[in-house]
């Protein structure tokens, strides 16, 4: 037998040696492997109980990716830096105990990015926040809480048109609202809301705590927890920014203790200084909204003196009081996409390295009469 | 394909005949095996698929049954005026409460009348607008399964929401003498629905949903990922679709998809089954195949290289034998191995080889026998003339009464027939060479009184050394007929006989004419070189350029003139008067024109053939100069001949190569044997058979 024979042989005996352990083996093609990938997702709040609907499309996605989710809320009664704080030592706690990624709700954003700079954490985190441009951050499940503002502004701007103004058009239609959440990313507020009111800059907010809004022009309050969380900067520069085009003045009222929300509203019950007309609040954030709504609703002489109120984001909870009429309505998002997409991407990241990827979430205009549409019905109220 | 060897040629038609055979059996087992697979999967998946509607169906029957226990067994039968019917109620509830949400029994206009578990409806709440109470209302003799929905009438915790599918129906309400209508509301949890169906895989990555009959879901495991766009289904398509399977494509995947339509309410079981998750459809198994089919073919491949190499080795084999023959090695042992024919092939080569051989050996020994006939017919010629010019002289002696003389010549001549005759053998001792030229030199001596005197000088070791038989006659022959052709009594012919080292000399000179180096060297030219030019003297004398050139006076120089110089029948020497009588001519012919034959050229192609190729004859020779011819053989004892004669003259029979095997051993090693060979075919052929012992016996002599 020839060199050339033997080389031949010998060739083709190793192409059939690699095509059975390809065929036969996983040495060379592995089979598809159920791999079990540790994630924890920590929150900006001491409950869960605003992060229902997002348990459930983590639950989805923990089940179809395979993924063993440590969820982790916050201890109660500390402030916001003291959580920061938490948050920073979470991370690396849950690193430490061999979390492949985490998902992240930061309390404060720019304070998390700059925690996350110094702490330099090895695995990839997933913001649920605004993205950022940091090596440290593998992706984003977010909101465009600028435009959640615009749409909140423009609808409570035409609701206070419609009563204290010649009404140019009706109130927002069904699927006007509908058509927002498709068309929530192009265009502004004002077009599927029909106003015609010019573009202007903000409006100064009032004096906070002070009730006085001028006769012509009623003043609305904004809520919030604190404009430095989460994303409500953005929220409160949408309202701002819609209700400056109708000529309407701000009250920011920002969380200081558990009575700020009460106090304010109160405000408006008591002689000298009730405004002339029953207020309209937006919450600038889901707590804000919550509490508010509860204390609307135990009160029937607060729910006088208050117009509407509107808020972000959703909870069971909220949705009854919409569909009590508590709350004149809302601008959500489906909790069960963050919760899946979150996972989702933490899970891509894994197993791709980190890949920036984002993902913005869209938005739905909620009131009473929506909450019956059965599209709006499965996102707001999701099958477990 | 022309150089194509037969192994390859049949190693690539077995190949690729196994390659089409393989291909072609793992092409079908395939197809076969994949779609005998398919089609069990289709059987299952239809298998399952109506085993969940029988499920599904089943368990839409027993809430069926229970609405109708409910009406006909607790709502017909009671008056709602008088007595509550909340006990029936609750008993029937609490056997299904697993799979139900809320029984509760409305007015036509909405009141709520009855309800369990306890609860009542929101302040809110108007279930006058609610589908479920318009289809029951509108069309009373049915009983109306709504799609999946959150019941949202009854004031509950507010942080819950329960989906539910609600069946609700037209029931007659009795109150007091009236009767009115109602509707009866059964909330089937959804995820009692959702168990019939949530365990239900079909193979690797199927699943199973629940449609309505207008294609809305009522079931799918990724409902909420459809819900909000982030997942696909083609449920509007498989709404249309008949029960069986069907097959679709959806985000460019191929899926069988099974439907099956559950009895009274018109949904449908979709079973789907993606078509690539098919076990034989992946690569592994895809691999697996191409595997088997290139071991196979490995296989049949080496079948097919031992086929071949079986096939083709013995005749690779008996080629080399053949090129052996080819190359002269007629004696090798031929190849008879491998199969039938080749065997047979190798057999009858080998048979051809030997008859090859045989039949060369027998033109060998033709030819040689042909050489030593001419020799030996050379060699008898010279008897029949010498003997009648001998003769004849004795007679001119006896008739001068020179008695003595004549007792002389007869002795002489009785020798020298003698010695010419030696038994018939062809080596003779040197001794007898040098007795037989002496006898020869003294007749001729006798005949030519006072033209030419001779003398013989041999060495002491010289005689007992093997020579070729009448080497020195015919040199002595022609130094008589040319040397001294123009002597007139101061002729002298010189024979010498010495030894140096392994080497025997033998010389006959004359004080002749000489030759120029030209004439010399046409001494050894080619018979028929010479043949074919005019013949040239061979003596030692100079040869006339042409007859006639060289006249001799009388019959001598008629003789002469007539250009047969080395004949010497025909060259006559006119005797000196009164002497004996010339030589009679012999008639011409072509050999005697020549001579006797026996001249210098025979003799130095005898000694070649004898001795071999380094042996011969030389001649030393300038004009006017006289010339010496000089024998060159090896110095062999005779007595050693002598005890290998028995030896020697056999292999003498095949040819004179064993005495030039052992000419050549003496002057080198044994390997000039070959060379001897090589040179010397007939010394070669001695080298290579019988030479064996020769040689050995050659290297003892020397």
């Amino acid at each position: 037998m020839s060199v050339r024979e033997r080389l031949i042989w010998g060739v083709s005996a190793a192409i059939l040696a690699v095509l059975f352990l390809m065929s036969s083996t996983d040495l060379l093609i592995k089979e598809k492997e159920t791999q079990v990938h540790p994630i924890s997702v920590i929150i900006d709040h001491s409950s869960d109980e605003y992060y229902g609907n997002f348990r459930k499309g983590m639950d989805k996605a923990a089940e179809e990716y395979q993924a063993d989710v440590n969820f982790i809320t916050l201890y109660p009664g500390t402030d916001a830096a003291a959580k920061v704080r938490q948050q920073v030592e979470l991370v690396q706690r849950e690193e430490n105990d061999d979390a492949k990624a985490i998902i992240l709700a930061p309390v404060k954003r720019a304070d998390m990015l700059a925690a996350l700079e110094l702490s330099n954490p090895g695995i990839p985190v997933i913001l649920l926040a605004d993205p950022a441009d940091s090596k440290h951050i593998a992706g984003s499940v977010y909101v465009d809480g600028f435009q959640v503002g615009s749409l909140l502004g423009d609808v409570a701007a035409r609701d206070i048109s419609d009563e204290t103004r010649a009404p140019a058009t009706g109130p927002p239609a069904a699927d006007d609202i509908a058509d927002s959440s498709a068309g929530a990313g192009a265009t502004g507020p004002a077009d599927y809301l029909g106003a015609t009111a010019p573009q202007q800059g903000p409006a100064p907010d009032a004096p906070s705590g002070t009730g006085a809004s001028p006769a012509t022009a009623p003043t609305i309050y904004l809520f919030t927890e604190g404009l430095d969380l989460g994303g409500h900067s953005h929220v409160y520069d949408g309202v701002r920014s819609a209700l400056s085009s109708y000529g309407i003045a701000t009250r920011l009222v920002e969380k200081k203790d558990a009575d700020t929300y009460r106090a304010t509203i109160e405000e408006t019950v008591y002689p000298g200084t009730a405004p002339d007309t029953p207020i309209t609040i937006i919450a600038l954030d889901v707590a804000a909204l919550d509490e508010t709504a509860r204390i609307l609703a135990g009160s029937s002489v607060f729910a006088s003196h208050v117009r509407a109120l509107y808020g972000a984001g959703s909870t069971t909870s909220i949705l009854n009081q919409v569909d009590k009429g508590v709350i004149t309505g809302l601008v959500t998002w489906s909790g069960f996409d963050a919760g899946y997409l979150s996972i989702q991407k933490a899970v891509e990241a894994i197993d791709t390295g980190r890949q920036p990827d984002q993902a913005k979430l869209d938005i739905y205009y909620v009131d009473k009469e929506r909450l019956k549409d059965k599209d709006l019905e499965k996102i707001l109220y999701p099958i477990e | 394909m022309k150089n194509t060897s037969i192994r390859t040629t049949i190693f690539i038609y077995f190949t690729l005949t196994a390659l089409a055979a393989s291909v072609f059996i793992g092409i079908s087992f395939y197809t076969r095996l994949s779609g005998q697979m398919s089609q069990t999967i289709r059987e299952e998946s239809q298998i399952l698929v109506n085993q969940t509607g029988r499920s599904m169906d089943s368990y839409l029957r027993t809430i069926m049954k229970l609405s109708d226990s409910l009406y006909y067994g607790v709502v017909k039968n009671a008056d709602l005026s008088d007595a509550s019917i909340n006990a029936e109620m609750t008993l029937l509830y609490d056997n299904n409460k697993d799979n139900l949400e809320n029984i509760a029994l409305f007015s036509k206009e909405g009141q709520m009348l009855e309800s369990v578990p306890a609860a009542r409806l929101k302040p809110t709440a108007d279930v006058t607008g609610e589908p479920w109470f318009l289809n029951a209302l509108s069309r009373t003799e049915n009983l109306h399964f709504s799609t999946p929905h959150v019941q949202s009438i009854f004031d509950a915790n507010e942080n819950q929401y329960k989906w539910v599918v609600t069946l609700s129906r037209a029931v007659e309400i009795t109150r007091g003498p009236d009767t009115d209508q109602g509707v009866l509301l059964i909330d089937i949890r959804y995820n009692s629905l959702e168990q019939l169906m949530d365990g239900v895989a079909l193979g690797n990555g199927g699943y199973v949903y629940l449609i309505s009959n207008d294609g809305e879901l009522i079931y799918h495991p990724k409902a909420q990922l459809i819900n909000s766009g982030r997942a696909h289904e083609n449920h509007l398509e498989a709404a249309a679709y008949k029960d069986g399977n069907h097959e679709d494509e959806l985000d460019g995947v191929r899926r069988l998809v099974t439907v099956k339509t559950v009895g009274y309410t018109g949904w449908k079981i979709v079973g789907v089954t993606p078509l690539d998750q098919v076990p034989l459809n992946n690569i592994k198994t895809q691999l697996l195949m191409v595997f088997i089919v290139l071991f196979v073919i490995f296989i049949l491949t080496i079948i097919n290289s031992y086929i071949s190499r079986r096939i083709t080795d013995p005749i690779k084999e008996l080629e080399k034998y053949v090129k052996k023959i080819e190359d002269g090695q007629l004696d090798a042992q031929v190849y008879t191995g491998g199969s039938y024919e080749i065997s047979h092939l190798g057999t009858t080569v080998g048979r051809m080889a030997r008859q090859i051989k045989r039949l060369m050996d027998d033109i060998v020994v033709e030819h040689e026998s042909k050489r030593r006939n001419e020799f030996d017919t050379l060699q008898s010629q010279i008897n029949p003339h010498f003997l009648y010019n001998t003769l004849d002289v004795i007679v001119w002696m006896i008739e001068n009464e020179k008695q003595a003389d004549a007792v002389k010549a007869v002795t002489a001549l009785a020798r020298f027939f003698r010695i010419s005759l030696s038994g018939g053998r062809s080596i003779i001792p040197v001794q007898d060479e040098l007795e037989h030229v002496r006898n020869y030199l003294m007749i001729q001596h006798m005949r030519y009184k006072n033209r030419f005197s001779y003398s013989i000088e041999a060495g002491d070791d010289v005689p007992g050394l093997a020579s070729l038989k009448l080497v020195l006659q015919p040199l002595v022959e022609n130094a008589i007929y040319h040397g001294m052709e123009f002597m007139d009594g101061d002729g002298e012919i010189t024979v010498r006989a010495w030894r140096e080292g392994n080497d025997l000399y033998l010389s006959v000179a004359d004080n002749g004419l000489g030759m120029t180096q030209e004439q010399a060297a046409q001494l050894f030219a080619p018979l028929e070189t010479a043949a074919v030019r005019e013949p040239v003297s061979v003596g030692t004398g100079p040869a006339p350029p042409s007859p006639g050139a060289m006249p001799s006076p009388g019959a001598t120089a008629k003789a002469g003139a007539s250009g047969s110089l080395d004949t010497p029948s025909s060259l006559a020497l006119a005797p000196t008067a009164p002497g004996p009588p010339p030589f009679t001519v012999t008639p011409p012919m072509r050999s005697a024109r020549r001579g006797s034959g026996i001249g210098v050229r025979n003799v130095n192609e005898r000694i070649k053939l004898y001795f071999g190729p380094d042996y011969g004859l030389s001649v030393e020779t300038e004009p006017d100069m006289g010339t010496t011819v000089i024998a060159h053989m090896p110095a062999i004892p005779y007595n050693h001949y002598q005890e290998h004669m028995g030896v020697q003259e056999h292999a003498a029979a095949r040819g004179a190569a064993p005495v030039a095997a052992q000419a050549a051993q003496p002057r080198s090693t044994s390997g000039n044997a070959t060379e001897a060979a090589q040179i010397h075919p007939l010394a070669g052929r001695a080298a290579n058979g019988g030479g064996a012992v020769i040689g050995k016996e050659a290297g003892h002599v020397s």
